[in-house]
C-alpha cells in the first residue's frame, strides 16, 4: 500500500508541475515593472532594469486628469447644471465620488489622501500611452466595443530580447526564460459608472494605479 | 476504493507525508487561482443585445493574422473570408482588429481577446464600417466557433464567452452564460428570428 501512496503523491506532484508550467506562461511578475524605455526620460527614468512597482507613500502622490473632450460619435452626458462651467464641475464631482468609492473598498491599499487634486485637460485622445493616469469618456479607442468595460494591456518581452534587457542583465538582473517580465501595464476603463459595488473592478483599478504611478 | 485509500492514508502516512500532501493540495489551489485570474471585465450582452449592437454579422473563415503598431499600441489584424453575410453589407474579405499581439521583440497581452486559427470557421458579431476595419462586439461574446464532429457529422456552434464569467448588471455578479454546442441550423434559426424581430 505504501507503493500506492507513493504513486498517488507522485501523480499529484506531476499534476502540479503541469499546472505550474501553465501558470508561468501567463508571465506576470507581480509588483515588478520594467519602464518603457521608448517613453521620454522623465517618464521612463532612463533605465530598463526591472524595479518594484511604485507604491504611493506621500499625500497627493497619484495624479489624475480627465479629458473634457468627448469622442466624435454622438454622445450625451446628462447633467442637472446646464451652465458651461457647472456641467464640467458636476461631471468632475462624479469622477471624484467614483474615485472615493475605490479608496473605501475593503482590502485596497489605496488611501484617499494619496490622490492629487483632479486636473482637467481639453485634449482629445488623452488616454494614450503617455504615462499619465487619464480618465476619458467615449474616446475613440479602438479597443472598446459594446460589452467591454475594462481591460489591461501587459506589454512584455517577446521571443527576442529587448535591447534594454542586455543592459538590465549587466546590472545584475538574471534572465528568466520562463517568465516574461512586465514592461508596462495599462489599465483601460470604459467609464466609472459601475464603480461601486464591484470588488473585482476595484482590484483592477488598484493594480492599475500601482503600475502607472 | 476511495474509502480504502483514505483509510490507509489516515493510518499509514507519516507526519511528513501528510504535511507534503497538504502542501501539494495548497499549491494546486494557488496555481488554479492564478490560472483563472483575468484582467478584462466584460459586461454581459444577451443574444438580442449582441445582434442589436452589431453593424455586421457573418459566417467567416480565418485566413491569417498580422500584428501592427499604431497609435503607440500593438494590434492584431485578422483577415477573414466572408462565407455568408447575415447582417450588413460586407466585402469578400474583412479585417477584424483586436488589441494586443506579438510584434518583433514585444508582446502585448490582453486577456479575453479571442485567438483565431487559420482555416477555422466562425460566426462573428462585428462593429465597423465597410471599407474600414471591424471590431468584435463584446470580444469573446461576439465570437461563435463552428465545429464539426467527424464521428457524428454534427456541426455545432459554441460562444467563446460560454466559459468566461461576465459581469451581469442586474444581479451585480459574474456569471457564465451563452451558447454552447448548439446545432448550427438551430443557431442560424435563432439568429434569423432575432434579426427579424429587430427589424423596425
Amino acid at each position: 500500500m505504501r507503493t500506492r501512496q507513493k504513486q498517488i503523491l507522485a501523480a499529484m506532484r506531476g499534476t502540479l508541475c503541469v499546472l505550474a508550467s501553465a501558470a508561468t506562461v501567463q508571465g506576470y511578475a507581480f509588483n515588478m515593472i520594467v519602464p518603457d524605455v521608448r517613453q521620454p526620460l522623465a517618464i521612463s527614468g532612463g533605465s530598463a532594469c526591472p524595479v518594484k512597482a511604485h507604491h504611493p507613500t506621500t499625500p497627493g502622490y497619484l495624479a489624475f486628469r480627465w479629458s473634457t473632450s468627448l469622442g466624435t460619435a454622438p454622445t450625451s452626458i446628462l447633467t442637472q447644471d446646464q451652465t458651461p462651467n457647472g456641467r464640467l464641475n458636476e461631471i468632475e464631482q462624479i469622477i471624484q465620488q467614483s474615485l472615493a468609492a475605490w479608496t473605501n473598498v475593503g482590502g485596497t491599499a489605496l488611501n484617499p489622501s494619496w490622490l492629487a487634486p483632479l486636473a482637467r485637460v481639453a485634449t482629445q485622445n488623452a488616454c494614450g500611452s503617455d504615462g499619465m493616469n487619464s480618465i476619458c469618456f467615449d474616446q475613440p479607442d479602438m479597443g472598446f466595443t459594446p460589452g467591454v468595460l475594462a481591460f489591461t494591456r501587459v506589454i512584455g518581452r517577446g521571443p527576442n530580447r529587448h535591447p534594454g534587457w542586455r543592459r538590465a542583465r549587466g546590472n545584475g538582473v538574471r534572465a528568466n526564460t520562463r517568465r516574461r517580465y512586465l514592461f508596462q501595464s495599462q489599465r483601460h476603463f470604459r467609464d466609472l459608472r459601475h464603480a461601486t459595488g464591484s470588488r473585482r473592478k476595484s482590484k483592477i483599478l488598484r493594480l492599475g494605479i500601482a503600475a502607472h504611478a | 476504493m476511495t474509502h480504502e485509500i483514505k483509510e490507509n492514508m489516515k493510518t499509514n502516512l507519516t507526519y511528513e507525508q501528510r504535511r507534503n500532501f497538504l502542501l501539494i493540495v495548497f499549491l494546486i489551489g494557488v496555481v488554479l487561482i492564478a490560472i483563472v485570474a483575468q484582467a478584462t471585465t466584460l459586461v454581459r450582452l444577451t443574444f438580442p443585445e449582441l445582434v442589436k449592437n452589431s453593424s455586421a454579422i457573418a459566417h467567416v473563415r480565418c485566413l491569417g493574422s498580422q500584428a501592427v503598431f499604431e497609435n503607440g499600441e500593438i494590434w492584431t489584424d485578422t483577415s477573414l473570408e466572408v462565407l455568408e453575410s447575415n447582417k450588413g453589407n460586407l466585402p469578400a474579405i474583412v479585417v477584424v482588429r483586436q488589441p494586443g499581439g506579438k510584434l518583433a521583440h514585444l508582446e502585448s497581452r490582453v486577456d479575453g481577446t479571442p485567438q483565431f486559427r487559420v482555416g477555422e470557421e466562425l460566426y462573428l458579431f462585428l462593429e465597423g464600417q465597410p471599407g474600414g476595419r471591424f471590431f468584435l462586439v463584446g470580444w469573446s461574446q461576439g465570437t461563435f466557433r463552428v465545429r464539426r464532429n467527424p464521428r457524428t457529422g454534427l456541426t455545432t456552434v459554441t460562444q467563446d464567452s460560454a466559459e468566461i464569467p461576465a459581469y451581469d448588471q442586474q444581479s451585480r455578479e459574474f456569471t457564465k452564460t451563452g451558447v454552447k454546442d448548439m446545432r448550427l441550423d438551430s443557431f442560424r434559426e435563432q439568429l434569423r428570428r432575432e434579426m427579424l424581430r429587430q427589424v423596425p
